[in-house]
């Protein structure tokens, strides 16, 4: 008897593991792309190069012969296509359905997290041009803005899916025309404080100043409490709270800039309070101030090759990046639009010309460098084992004008297919004349719902007419 | 002793004035008695909703209430008889979310405290009373009702309304009101029931956008939590303590904060459902959604929040003015086919709803629609629940209303037949025992499809007629020296108005819009050069013209312009 169900026991127990073993097989979700030309962005291109994907992660990288999947891979047969790490767009102000809170000078305790526009149609025109992840800044409006947020592009998806759990937590901040209103005046309203580039500084010192009062506020409340008394905890204040975490270093600085003596100022400000700034956005005039830049340790987001649309920005250079490159500088290229953050590997593309930068360099500028200024280079970035398998598919070299993304996969999965999309077109325009003639014929009689499929992209009819509403031109956020 | 007794009065004092302050003891009116005159309707179909369909039945009215309700009913002496045979009646049907009988929103007095000032935020000199962000503001006060406010409704068989301030964020205090012809005082049933919340702020001041509303909205709870725990504390032992300042807005929120007043926010896509969940999850208020277009995307879930939607039945229209139909995007073009169908979407789910007119122009409209939404899916009794019963119970009032039932408030409605059958019409409404005889409508709703709804089928002019906004308008904007040409495309809905602005500066969303009789009152944020400019623009139309002000920060221009002909009705 006893026998008997201890054989049954060990029965059941392999049993049981023969399933598990079963399912992890079903589970592990493997892709192979083979064949292809790899760019890495991190150890130079494989010609004839494989990539094998597991759960969504990169597992290996190398020569076709080499990178071997299991049987049951799925299999993207990438001849005579290149391969370059999904880009990342460390400025951007896509899919939010707000950007500037600009009636006070510190907004620390706003949150772009709470205004992400998950059906904005500029996700799917972005992953359709390579960008699968995007930094969306608050606006430049104030010297210290609102707390960034980081998603991924997945299309489709509630944006509970898109965040990437892990990310540091960012903030804006601005200096120069912007912060301090030097281009325009609103009609009645008197002017903000600051009003000039003293201004900003003594704003955000004045910020950092009260944040230091309010991290000793509740040191003295937690001392207290460690004494045994039971003091009133003091007002939570959401304002200075962001403030502190600045301070503490838990939130990242990433400030708009122009001209080479604010960025001075700033860094010389934050060393001051003990902070380093992470990362300097537009920074035109950065190549006057490389070294000091490398020496505080900020790294630099630049518009490659935009300049003199106002008066901070006429002493830019197309040769900045490599300039702070070559400086040591860790240098991003950023779109700060919608329409840029289309075709990031035709922007990274220009720094060939200016500045002699190698292909690597120049691919590292939309990829892996601003995974590093958004402290997600172990994650995301470059093709290597073991980060997610952010991967564009290019029908040619990405830095040839006549190549385009054929696929763009986050974390394994295909969130855009070429193929797929022109097939949708067809579909999508002949839903659309059925709607119209439905309301046309029945004006007042009820459709059955249809819920949104909940599988795979929809596409705006904007694509289908190219017939563009919504979005005013704005000056560089 | 005695000094013990008179610590513990004086905290009980002060309880109770921060309760009564607070306003969280909730008064609930009781019907009180009226003219007492005593009617007995006999030989109606009687739809109790929450009992059988009484053939031929008859109905008690006594002093407000419903005295007794059956086939075998015996008439008292006293009462006035009136045969309704050949009749059908229903409780008084529920509008569950309204701004009815108010004046236009109202100036706060100067220097009334709020989260907007002083304590709250110390961020910038600004107006110390913007309204919009007092939670202390109650709608009762603001009521000014006449024997004719209400008439619209009751000729549509609405007869209690949820009613409350509208504008921006913290809106107001709302209040359940009978739709009769008392003074205000008399036709309140539940006051307060809820503190309306907005996410939309296009104002001077802080805040000037969403993510500022976020962060408002976060800031004055956390300042009603440690106001709360600042004068628990100064109760326990006042000996010693300095004392703590008294603010209205947070103490206004008091009741928020424990879940003892709703909060209802004003939402209709599926973004906005999902962060006024997250808010109130966040700081474990008891919401309520108002609006809840999108719904039917996300229905489960709503069930699994075990969310409760008041659901408009305002549905999108397409424009009028509209010249090209292709511009529209096929998502807006699925939204308005789907937006019928989202009652029977959350009836699918087992999700609460109770219906609201959503501002129809219309009030006749609002049964209309819902025969839309059973025409979409719903069943015809869940449609009749959540213009009665459910809505009753969702407001806590199902003792006294929502069905026919002995001892309740008699609200009813008397029809010539079933109340979603488009040729019904109403005849009678009694609204607190009070009768009212419907004159024939005008307009009356059983004119078959085209008059339905100010669907596109109707013609130009009935459209114009009730909806006097809608259309795509070409406006010329006089500033000084320099004339701006700019477009408005507009679409009422109700009395409420949405679309957009287009001049050389870009083009904005109306975050609000409204439409008091011929005046326009637009709201909308442009983002200029960086800065978001809170910008509200007033006028009035005449036929196809517009003229009125744009106002931001308080600098005026003159506007004016034409509605741009419907090319495709003609």
């Amino acid at each position: 008897m006893k026998r008997m169900s201890l054989f049954r026991l060990v029965a059941t127990f392999s049993q049981l593991l023969m399933v598990a073993g079963l399912a992890m097989a079903q589970q592990a979700n493997e892709i192979l792309i083979r064949n292809a030309t790899i760019l890495t962005a991190s150890h130079g291109t494989i010609v004839d190069g494989s990539i094998l994907i597991r759960d969504g992660k990169i597992v290996s990288v190398g020569k076709t012969a080499e990178v071997k999947g299991s049987a049951s891979a799925r299999i993207i047969e990438a001849k005579g296509m290149y391969v370059t790490p999904g880009f990342i767009d460390s400025h951007s102000h896509t899919a939010l359905d707000a950007v500037n809170e600009g009636s006070v000078s510190v907004t620390s305790m706003v949150k772009m997290r709470d205004v992400i526009n998950d059906t904005d149609i500029n996700i799917y025109r972005q992953l359709a041009g390579g960008t699968t992840t995007i930094h969306q800044l608050h606006g430049s409006a104030n010297a210290i803005g609102g707390q960034n947020s980081i998603i991924k592009l997945k299309w489709g998806r509630p944006v509970e899916q898109m965040y990437l759990g892990d990310a540091p937590r960012t903030i804006k901040f601005a200096l120069g025309e912007n912060p301090k209103q030097a281009n325009f005046s609103i009609p009645g309203q008197p002017r903000r404080f600051p009003a000039t580039r003293m201004g900003v500084e003594e704003t955000i010192r004045q910020a950092f100043t009260e944040g230091r009062e309010y991290i000793q506020q509740w040191e003295r409340y937690e001392a207290a409490l460690q004494r045994g008394e039971k003091p009133l905890p003091p007002r939570r204040d959401l304002k200075l709270e962001a403030i502190a975490d600045v301070l503490r270093g838990k939130i990242d600085i990433h400030s708009h800039c122009y001209r080479a003596d604010e960025i001075a100022m700033l860094m010389r400000l934050c060393e001051e309070f003990g902070v380093k700034v992470q990362t300097l956005q537009h920074t035109l005039e950065g190549y006057k101030v490389a070294p000091e830049i490398a020496k505080h340790g900020a790294s630099a987001s630049i518009l490659p090759d935009w300049w003199a649309y106002k008066m901070e920005a006429y002493d830019a250079i197309p040769f900045n990046a490599a300039v702070m490159t070559r400086r040591g500088v860790v240098v991003s290229i950023h779109s700060d639009s919608n329409e840029h953050a289309r075709r990031f590997y035709q922007e990274a593309a220009k720094m060939l010309k200016y500045g002699d930068l190698t292909e690597e360099e120049a691919l590292r500028l939309v990829t892996l460098n601003p995974a590093i200024q958004l402290r997600l280079e172990r994650r995301i970035g470059s093709i290597d084992a073991g980060k997610d398998a952010d991967l564009v598919l290019f029908n040619g070299h990405p830095f040839s004008i006549y190549s385009r993304p054929e696929m763009t996969l986050i974390e394994g999965e295909v969130f855009f297919d070429r193929k797929n999309d022109l097939a949708m077109r067809e579909k999508l325009t002949a839903e659309k004349k059925s709607l119209i003639e439905r309301e046309r014929r029945n004006p007042s009689q009820p459709q059955p719902t249809q819920p949104r499929s909940s599988q795979g992209p929809t596409i705006s009819e904007d694509d289908l007419d190219g017939h563009l509403h919504g979005y005013p031109n704005r000056t560089r956020n | 002793m005695k000094l013990n007794k008179s610590k513990r009065l004086l905290s009980l004092g002060m309880a109770a004035l921060l309760q009564i302050a607070s306003g969280s003891v909730t008064w609930t009116g009781v019907a009180t008695a009226k003219s007492g005159e005593v009617y007995a309707l006999r030989g109606g179909t009687i739809v109790t909703v929450t009992g059988e369909v009484i053939p031929k039945g008859t109905i008690v009215i006594r002093d407000g209430l419903i005295e007794s309700v059956g086939s075998e009913v015996k008439v008292p002496g006293d009462a006035r008889v009136i045969d309704v045979t050949g009749l059908t009646i229903y409780p008084g049907l529920f509008d569950s979310y309204t701004n009815l009988g108010l004046t236009p929103p109202p100036a706060p007095s100067t220097g009334a405290g709020g989260p907007g000032q002083g304590r709250a935020f110390q961020l910038s000199p600004q107006s110390p009373a913007e309204s919009g962000l007092l939670p202390e503001i109650d709608v009762v006060p603001l009521l000014q009702t006449n024997t004719a406010t209400f008439e619209a409704q009751r000729a549509a068989g609405i007869t209690t309304a949820l009613t409350g301030p509208r504008n921006g964020v913290f809106q107001g205090r709302s209040a359940l009101i009978n739709l009769g012809v008392d003074s205000p005082d008399k036709l309140i049933i539940r006051s307060p029931y809820s503190l309306n919340v907005g996410f939309s702020s296009a104002r001077g001041g802080y805040p000037n956008s969403l993510m500022g509303v976020f962060a408002f909205l976060r800031q004055s709870l956390l300042d009603a939590n440690h106001y709360r725990e600042e004068w628990t504390r100064y109760n326990q032992t006042p000996r010693g303590a300095s004392r703590p300042g008294i603010n209205k807005s947070l103490e206004a929120l008091q009741p928020v904060i424990k879940g003892e007043l709703p909060v209802i926010f004003n939402v209709n896509t599926v973004r906005e459902m999902k962060r006024a969940i997250a808010l109130a999850e966040e700081f474990n208020l008891k919401y309520l959604l108002n609006g809840g277009l999108q719904s039917y995307q996300i229905a489960d879930f709503l069930k699994s929040k075990n969310a409760t939607l008041l659901l408009s039945l305002s549905f999108p229209q397409r424009p009028a003015g509209l010249e090209d139909a292709e511009s529209e995007s096929i998502q807006t073009l699925r939204e308005r086919a789907a937006a019928p169908g989202a009652a029977a979407a959350l009836h699918r789910a087992g999700v609460r709803f109770a219906f609201t007119s959503g501002g129809l122009s219309r009030p006749a409209d609002y049964v209309v629609n819902a025969q839309r939404a059973i025409q979409a899916g719903l069943p015809k009794e869940a449609a009749l629940k959540a213009l009665t019963i459910d809505a009753a119970v969702i407001f806590g009032v199902d003792q006294q209303l929502g069905s026919i039932e002995k001892g309740k408030i008699a609200n009813l409605v008397l029809t010539t037949g079933d109340i979603f059958a488009p040729a019904t019409i109403v005849r009678h409404v009694f609204i607190d025992g009070k009768k009212f005889d419907i004159k024939a409508p005008e307009n009356p709703r059983g004119n078959g499809p085209a008059g339905r709804a100010g669907g596109r089928g109707a013609s130009d002019a009935a459209t114009q007629a009730s909806e006097p906004a809608t259309g795509v308008w070409s406006i010329m904007l006089l500033a000084p020296g320099n004339d701006v040409a700019g477009t408005l495309t507009l679409q009422q809905t109700g009395d409420s108005v949405s679309g957009e602005v287009s001049t050389p500066f870009g083009v904005a969303r109306i975050t609000q819009g409204r439409l008091a009789g011929t005046e326009l009152i637009l709201h909308y944020t442009l983002n200029f050069q960086g800065q978001e400019l809170a910008i509200e623009a007033r006028g009035r139309i005449e036929g196809n013209s517009i003229r009125g002000t744009l106002n931001t920060n308080g600098q005026s221009y003159g506007f004016s312009g034409t509605r741009r002909p419907n090319l495709e009705s003609k």
